[in-house]
């Protein structure tokens, strides 16, 4: 038979065992491990130990001097295609920074200057930068971890080191700039991020987190308080090419921007559907949590760049898809995720009751809006404490949130729920709207009925289950649902083939935000699902890359 | 403290702006505390972190150390390095137990002899409140010197020297992976390399003494046994140390010595 | 704590720790009924200034090139690049990696405890390679343990990874249990009935020094000045308390994500017992090329 070439994924006791039998069996063997190292004895678990044969050891000499098995340490498989009955594989190894032939490395190990987590040995020791993992094997490598974990963690990956540290340094205008360079909304997320990263944060561990959002709120604020103008600098040459972005949200405003810096000033059109821009920073989030002048600031030190946004213009209905996509070069989807989801019980189309988004949306806007007597809000997330909060501050005298977990369960942040409750919210927790009371076709009640915390089910939370015969009916003149947004994606013609997800979202592809349409590309909570604000401008910024790349024909 | 104390202070001047301005101030007869010894060197930037553990391991009561003002120096940047040189020693040292105000760093040029005698005066005031080398401190005297002695150590190593003099080179140019570093940062680092050097170099110093188990080297340098055993380790992994047995259920470490 | 390292974290106990986080000044209630101020005032220079101050800036290789410098020439290289392989093959072996499931360790087994490890960690301790050049010891203060539990952590899973599971569990016993004189290992696990009945467990007669329990884990706190660890477990329906020099938690393995991709992308449905079964073997999938070694 003929060689053959076998790739083995994983460098552990089995794995060098198949690469010796098939390096045997005279073919060449590619070995590839995530790990610096390889090997390490493996105490057996297919059989209980009854004489001294204890350990499972590797045969790591072997592999060594074997010329037909190639060692890819540091090295992942990213791509795995099968064609032809062959596969095509794409390794990416890491690199070790060391050359291990041309000294033993004892002494770089002996004089550096910090010390860092073992994976290899569990944790048990420290290991310091340059280091082997296995020692048996060898294999010296020079670890450095590309970001701190905050900044891993950090959906848009700020570099929270740098600016922190300008910060403690006295130096704002540059922690700023260091920001800009990948967010142009530092006002505005640095008041309404959930922070992720204050959740990983080391610090954390020790006493409590670094408060890394409002410190990004300090810097943008002492911009606006000093009355600075914002540098604003895009390239001279700028490339002839035209993009649509539509949706003005923080998403398509984050693409818009990038691209700016890239090189498409100028030619860079957002269409927006409601008569102001921000999407869902303008009309999702109330006034009190990110007051709208603020958020005009950052918009405007968008605009700056070279961005035109054209405001109540909707795609569908004042514009055809069709139409931008002929007029553009790309186009960008950035819609959002404005359409509230239903609560699956009956006469929920009873007047009286309401969509909370859509709730939020017209009080954003300066709409009328229902402010009289007592409401209830359904849901848990953070749109359900913005129209309780909000509710509250228009005028109604009592307002209930229904929840049907419990409130450790509730996706909405902690410190907003304090926030509500301590403003007067009336949370109910373990209770499950079941229909909607309605008289003269107008609602005037909830009836609801008690749950109990069951077995945890996919999500690892504890599914809610009915307690027989506990239904009342709760007195409201007003219902809000806050269970959920979805992406209202009828701009686009069917005719053009796009898929959709579960979230009625654009399906793309994760690494570049391009949909199965050539030419269009989508971000945000339209590609995402409803998710926090700061995701959606990374998606923007994936975004504008993508579209770079494919404008200028690079892969 | 006693008006009695007389304190022993040592007074570093460099030959280009300080030790002209105590030149200054003698020939204008300003009166000062005669309790300073004048050591005149080239440069402040000439002061070896080692050298200012050696002025308290010797008994001095304070340490003052004056150069020319920044931007003056006759070397350009002596003052500049001097400045980190001395923030990072100061920092080991009073994380080994110093009391923070027995040494410092000032200015004074070749035209202020008033300057001088003021800071000579200011200084002296000071040691004289904080009494002797010892009693104003974290420990008390012969405990104090054994601190000082790892503290030194620790300076005299390649790993804080190298760092610290990559100093201005990290904020300013970026290290070899052109990352820039915030000043914070890079004093965090050299921070936290100090509280690592300190307890790797008093864990070594009582293991050249005797062989010892972790939980008794734990209890006798007040470093918490999960990370004395780590620090051990980290040792054994490094070469320097390596086990000695087992007496009872404690496995005994032994110091190997520099070279492997 | 002084240096807190634990699930892949290194972070130094400086100084100014603990300190407390700056608190966000916010308007009161009163002032926010009836209107749509915004709630949160925003930090004044000196807090600001101060919180920032508390960032650890965390980073651990400085590139400061200390070692390029004490090695000879070239031996280091900081812009050696990496590398990327295409390559066209015939075959592919996947394995099951060594990876284990930590989240979902419940509460109760204690594992933030110093004196708790996991069987791996103790796998790498009884290592010749490991750090402590094969010996067994508390992650505390170093000394060797005398009583150590074993401790079943994970519900019903596929028979057969709970057995592999055990096993390894079991071997790690024995071997400490010849390594430490006068040991005395428990082991605690709700499945050890159903062990000694099925296939895998027919040597368990043979083990001797180690005192299997067919119990559960109610909970496992820290006592004394020594942290030993005191575990209250079930057994034949009743409750016993015990104290141990160190409790090994048994961990539920699960496949690397990288293996799971690269079974997804071949087309093979794999979990972790599809590789236990036959021991060192290498063992066909239903798709062509794509081969499954066998855990030993």
């Amino acid at each position: 038979m003929a060689e053959q070439k076998v790739l083995v994924m994983g460098g552990g006791v089995a794995g060098i065992k198949a690469a010796l039998e098939e390096a045997a069996a005279g073919n060449k063997v590619y070995l590839t491990e995530h790990f610096p190292g390889i090997g390490g004895e493996r105490i057996p678990q297919d059989r209980i130990i009854t004489d001294g044969d204890a350990f499972a050891v590797p045969d790591l000499a072997a592999i060594k001097e074997n010329d037909n098995i190639e060692v890819l340490t540091n090295g992942d498989v990213q791509a795995l295609v099968g064609e032809n009955g062959q596969y095509k594989v794409k390794v990416h190894c890491r690199t070790p920074r060391v050359h291990t032939e041309k000294d033993n490395l004892v002494n770089a190990i002996r004089v550096c200057p910090i010390h860092m987590y073992d994976d290899y040995n569990e944790g048990l020791e420290w290991r310091t930068a340059v280091d082997f993992f296995n020692s048996a094997w060898g294999g010296y490598n020079l670890y450095k971890e590309d970001m701190p974990v905050c900044q891993r963690t950090c959906p848009i990956n700020l570099d929270i080191r740098t600016y922190v540290g300008q910060i403690a340094d006295g130096k704002y205008a540059e922690s700023l700039a260091t920001i800009r360079k990948k967010l142009p909304f530092p006002l505005s997320i640095g008041r309404v991020c959930p922070h992720p990263c204050e959740g990983e944060c080391n610090r954390g561990y020790m006493d409590e987190p670094i408060s890394i959002c409002f410190l990004k709120r300090y810097v943008a604020d002492v911009e606006i308080n000093s009355n600075v103008e914002p540098k604003i600098q895009v390239p001279d040459e700028t490339y002839p090419e035209k993009i649509a972005i539509i949706g003005g949200g923080p998403s398509g405003l984050t693409c818009a921007y990038h691209l700016a810096l890239l090189g498409y000033s100028n030619n860079i059109t957002v269409f927006e559907a409601l008569p102001e821009p921000g999407g869902m920073f303008r009309v999702g989030i109330p006034e009190y949590r990110l007051p709208k002048a603020i958020l005009a600031k950052d918009i405007e030190f968008i605009t700056k760049h070279g961005v035109e946004i054209k405001c109540g213009v909707r795609i569908g209905k004042d514009i055809t898809f069709d139409d931008i996509k002929s007029d553009y070069d790309a186009v960008l989807l950035a819609i959002g995720a404005h359409k509230g989801m239903s609560m699956r019980v009956k006469n929920e189309e009873a007047e009286g009751c309401f969509e909370g988004v859509k709730y939020l949306r017209d009080a954003g806007l300066g709409n009328e809006i229902p402010n009289k007597g007592t409401c209830i809000v359904v849901g848990g997330g953070n749109v359900a404490m913005d129209v309780a909060r909000t509710s509250l501050r228009v005028g109604f005298d009592q307002v209930n949130l229904l929840y049907r977990r419990t409130r450790k369960e509730m996706p909405a942040s902690p410190w907003e729920v304090d926030a509500a409750e301590e403003e007067g919210v009336a949370f109910h927790f373990l209770v499950a709207p079941q229909e909607v009371v309605v008289k003269d076709g107008k609602a005037v009640g909830m009836k609801c009925l008690k749950m109990e915390l069951g077995e945890p089910d996919a999500s690892g939370r504890r599914k809610p289950v009915p307690i027989e015969g506990s239904e009342f009916v709760m007195d409201s003149d007003t219902v809000f649902a806050a269970i959920g947004q979805v992406t209202d994606n009828s701009l686009v013609d069917e005719k053009f083939g796009f898929k959709f997800g579960r979230k009625l979202n654009f399906e793309v592809n994760p690494r570049t935000f391009e949909t199965n349409v050539e030419g269009v590309f989508a971000s945000g909570d339209a590609a995402t699902g409803a998710n926090i604000a700061v995701r959606a401008c990374a998606g923007g910024k994936t975004a504008a890359e993508s579209i770079h790349k494919y404008l200028r024909g690079m892969k | 403290m006693t008006e009695d104390f007389y304190p022993r202070i040592l007074v570093f001047c460099c030959n280009w702006c300080s030790y002209a301005g105590a030149d200054l101030a003698g020939v204008s007869r300003i009166q000062y505390p005669a309790t300073g010894r004048i050591i005149r060197g080239m440069c402040s930037g000439r002061v070896d972190p080692t050298l200012i553990a050696d002025a308290f391991i010797y008994g001095a009561d304070g340490f003052l150390i004056l150069g020319c003002h920044f931007g003056d120096c006759h070397y350009i940047d002596g003052n500049y390095k001097a400045q980190e040189k001395i923030d990072m020693a100061h920092e080991a040292l009073v994380y080994a137990g110093l009391n923070p105000d027995r040494l410092e760093f000032n200015q004074a040029s070749a035209a202020e002899g008033q300057r001088f005698a003021d800071l000579n005066t200011e200084f002296h005031e000071r040691i004289q409140k904080l009494g002797p080398l010892g009693s104003a401190d974290k420990y008390p005297l012969p405990e104090l010197t054994e601190r000082l002695k790892i503290a030194q150590k620790a300076l005299a190593g390649p790993k804080l020297r190298w760092v610290v003099g990559k100093k201005s080179v990290f904020t300013n140019g970026g290290n070899k992976y052109g990352e820039v570093f915030t000043q914070h940062e890079i004093n965090r680092t050299l921070s936290g390399i100090i509280i690592d050097e300190m307890a790797t170099h008093s864990i070594i110093a009582a293991l050249e003494k005797k062989p010892a188990a972790v939980k008794d080297l734990a209890k006798e340098l007040e470093i918490p046994p999960p990370d004395t055993l780590k620090y051990v380790l980290a040792l054994n992994r490094r070469g320097f140390v390596e086990m000695d047995g087992v007496e009872g259920t404690s496995p005994m470490y032994k110091y190997k010595g520099e070279q492997s | 704590m002084y240096i807190y390292e634990k699930k892949g974290r290194y972070i130094i106990g400086f100084q100014d720790i603990p300190s407390a986080r700056a608190e966000m000044p916010e308007i009161s209630v009163k002032e926010r009924q009836g209107n749509f101020k915004e709630v949160e005032t925003g930090f004044p220079e000196d807090v600001a200034v101060a919180e920032a101050k508390r960032c650890l800036s965390c980073r651990r290789c400085l590139g400061c090139a200390l070692c390029w410098a004490e090695c000879k020439p070239e031996a280091i290289d900081f812009e050696m690049p990496d590398e990327d392989f295409d390559l066209t093959i015939d075959k592919v072996v996947l394995t099951s990696g060594m990876q284990r499931k930590i989240a979902p360790i419940a509460g109760n087994y204690g594992n933030k405890h110093m004196n708790v490890v996991t069987d791996l960690q103790v796998e790498r301790m009884l290592a010749d390679t490991g750090p402590s050049n094969g010996l067994i010891y508390r992650p505390q203060d170093g000394e060797i343990p005398k009583k150590i539990a074993f401790v079943q952590t994970f519900g019903s899973v596929d028979d057969k990874i709970r057995d592999a599971t055990l096993i390894f569990g079991i071997n790690e016993a024995i071997i400490a249990q010849k390594k430490i004189d006068g040991a005395e290992i428990s082991f605690i696990s709700p499945d050890m009935d159903a062990l000694k009945t099925s296939a895998a467990g027919s040597d368990l007669d043979k083990v001797s020094g180690v005192n299997f329990v067919n119990g559960t884990v109610v909970e496992a706190a820290e006592a004394g000045e020594n942290k030993d660890i005191e575990v209250k477990y079930e057994a034949n329906g009743s409750e016993k308390i015990e104290t141990f020099d160190l409790v090994v938690l048994l961990t539920q393995p699960q496949l690397p994500p990288s293996i799971e991709d690269a079974a997804k992308m071949v087309g093979v449905e794999v979990n972790y017992a599809s590789f236990l079964g036959k021991p060192g073997e290498l063992v066909e999938t239903d798709k062509p090329g794509a081969v499954l070694a066998q855990n030993v």
